[in-house]
């Protein structure tokens, strides 16, 4: 009786140990950028969140394997995709963009490249990627969309920028934003 | 959690009608009524005994509140569909047999348009006590209202509708 | 309350006219709106259409509950359950000896589970699995609209000196020192 229970707790204590890792090495990736913050600066929910990490990611892949083959290779690569958009009020606006511009300090402190800054009429756009040994392996967007929103992502992983290129103009946005409403609604 | 599924049963049918007919729209009253009671789910055991329907109500109409707030966003992301249009008419199929479709679910389809548009808290008095027939001491718990403001409420969510009805109903006794 | 003293005028009637079909109103003034409406054309129309209006609502059906909200309720529910010991986990203090029993416990808890619910569902199901397909469309595709949007491809910005230029820079020296053999 007393085996059986020592390998009980031994069980629990590894599932809760592995858990935990796994949590720990995410936030230990180079590729990763914290953006739990951001949230704080709202006081509406997100009119969008897509939170996926590993596991889902891999099975995803799976299930894409035969009808879209190139669409699994990258989700087979990808260990975490966070984006997250809010309304974004005319009274915050300044605010938002001041603390982007923080962020992007932030980010270039950290040794990530800023390969995209556009302050274009009310667009406000930063990208960022994060290379190491020759790849890269992360992604942050701060894109302050015209007067109505703001977007904030955070991919992480071995990301091929090329293949995102070619997949990314293969599909069409506005179908995806009704397919993703579509069948959130009828879930 | 057989507790829980069984008051599930019991009471989903209360709650989709109520958001149903509050919303005019399926697939938010699906999700307002999953939104409901998951929270029952969650907080169901700081419900007093006895007081679960009163909960219920509470929470559902909150729920509604927060859909149609939602709505707003969604409307500004696809703005091709007219989604009450086609829902309503989704509404009015289900409810009637096609033998049925006579004037009367005409008027009753009209009905549930310019219910799903007065202000609340008539919206949420004429639901509960005219389809749904619920005591109005219930209905005055429920909404925190006195006995006597529910029923002058009543009369006037009534007269609402008799006033954006008044079109539909000169129509009709011309054809 | 309009005084009883007085005849009462077409607004009056139409006014009191949902409070009159539920017999609402004093005898006094029902008797007095009664009277108005036998003689009145346009309240008659007005009471009819009230009468209509009432009859009309409380003959609207019940609305059956779709049985996919159940089961996507129940879905969510035991989600949020596994969720729920998870943090319990994490926030436990592991190596405290008091654990032992609590880990016991949440075996048992989950073995139950098991026990209750039957199924053997991964912890995904293919509703989530296909969503989470859409999300990452949905961001491949935001990043590609950015792209076309800002007129800046990444290869010319980062891959250029982080990534091509080095292969091209290892090519290079490994043709040389082929050439020189």
């Amino acid at each position: 009786m007393k085996t059986i229970k020592i390998m009980t707790i031994m069980l629990v204590l590894l599932f809760a140990v592995a858990l935990f890792g796994q949590e720990e090495s995410l936030k230990k990736n180079p590729g990763y950028f914290n953006l739990d913050n951001i949230r704080t600066t709202f006081s509406d929910e997100p009119t969008l969140e897509i939170n996926l990490e590993g596991f889902l990611l891999s099975m995803a892949a799976s299930a894409t394997k035969v009808a879209e083959p190139d669409l699994a290779e990258v989700l087979d690569n990808l260990l975490y995709v966070r984006v997250e958009r809010y309304d974004l009020p005319r009274d915050k606006r300044d605010e938002v963009q001041g603390k982007n511009g923080e962020l992007a300090k932030k980010l270039d402190k950290e040794g990530w490249e800023r390969v995209v800054r556009v302050r274009e009429n009310e667009d406000d756009v930063y990208v960022y990627l994060k290379p190491e040994n020759k790849k890269i392996v992360g992604i942050v967007v701060m894109a302050i969309e015209g007067s109505k929103s703001v977007l904030f992502a955070n991919i992480v992983g071995n990301i091929d920028p090329d293949q995102i290129g070619r997949l990314g103009n293969r599909w069409d946005l506005n179908h995806l934003d009704s397919a993703r409403w579509e069948s959130r609604r009828r879930r | 959690m057989r507790t829980f599924k069984k008051m599930m049963h019991q009471h989903r049918d209360r709650v989709f009608t109520f958001a149903l007919y509050y919303l005019g729209q399926y697939e938010e009253a699906e999700d307002v009524t999953q939104e409901v009671f998951v929270r029952l789910w969650k907080y169901g055991d700081r419900v007093e005994a006895g007081k679960l329907e009163h909960w219920l109500i509470t929470v559902t109409r909150n729920a509604c509140f927060d859909a149609l707030r939602r709505r707003k966003v969604y409307q500004a992301h696809v703005t091709s569909t007219d989604l009450s249009e086609r829902d309503f008419a989704e509404l009015a199929d289900d409810a009637d047999s096609p033998e049925q479709l006579t004037e009367n679910s005409d008027f009753q389809e009209k009905l549930e348009h310019a219910l799903a548009k007065i202000d609340d808290p008539y919206r949420s008095i004429l639901i509960l006590r005219e389809i749904q027939d619920y005591k109005y001491e219930q209905i005055g718990d429920a909404l925190d209202l006195p006995l006597n403001t529910v029923k002058a409420y009543l009369h006037r969510g009534r007269k609402m509708l008799r006033e954006q009805l008044k079109c539909v109903w000169e129509d009709e006794k011309h054809i | 309350m309009k005084s009883t003293s007085k005849k009462w005028t077409c607004s009056d009637v139409q006014d009191n006219i949902e409070a009159y079909l539920d017999t609402a109103l004093p005898e006094q003034e029902m008797q007095l709106i009664k009277l108005h409406v036998q003689d009145c054309h346009g309240c008659q129309g007005e009471l009819k259409l009230a009468q209509r209006i009432q009859q009309s609502l409380r003959t609207l059906p019940p609305k059956p509950c779709p049985e996919v909200v159940t089961s996507s309720t129940l879905a969510a529910v035991r989600q949020q359950r596994y969720a729920k010991w998870r943090n319990a986990l994490l926030h436990k203090r592991v190596w405290r000896p008091a654990l032992a029993g609590a880990s016991f416990l949440l075996l048992a808890l989950l073995l139950l589970d098991r026990v209750f619910w039957h199924d053997t569902a991964p912890p995904y199901s293919s509703e989530e699995v296909a969503l989470a397909e859409l999300d990452v469309k949905w961001t491949i595709a935001y990043l590609g609209n950015l792209g076309k949007k800002t007129g800046v491809t990444v290869r010319d910005q980062v891959l250029e000196p982080e990534v091509v230029a080095p292969l091209q820079e290892a090519l290079r020296a490994v043709i040389g020192s082929e050439n020189e053999h």
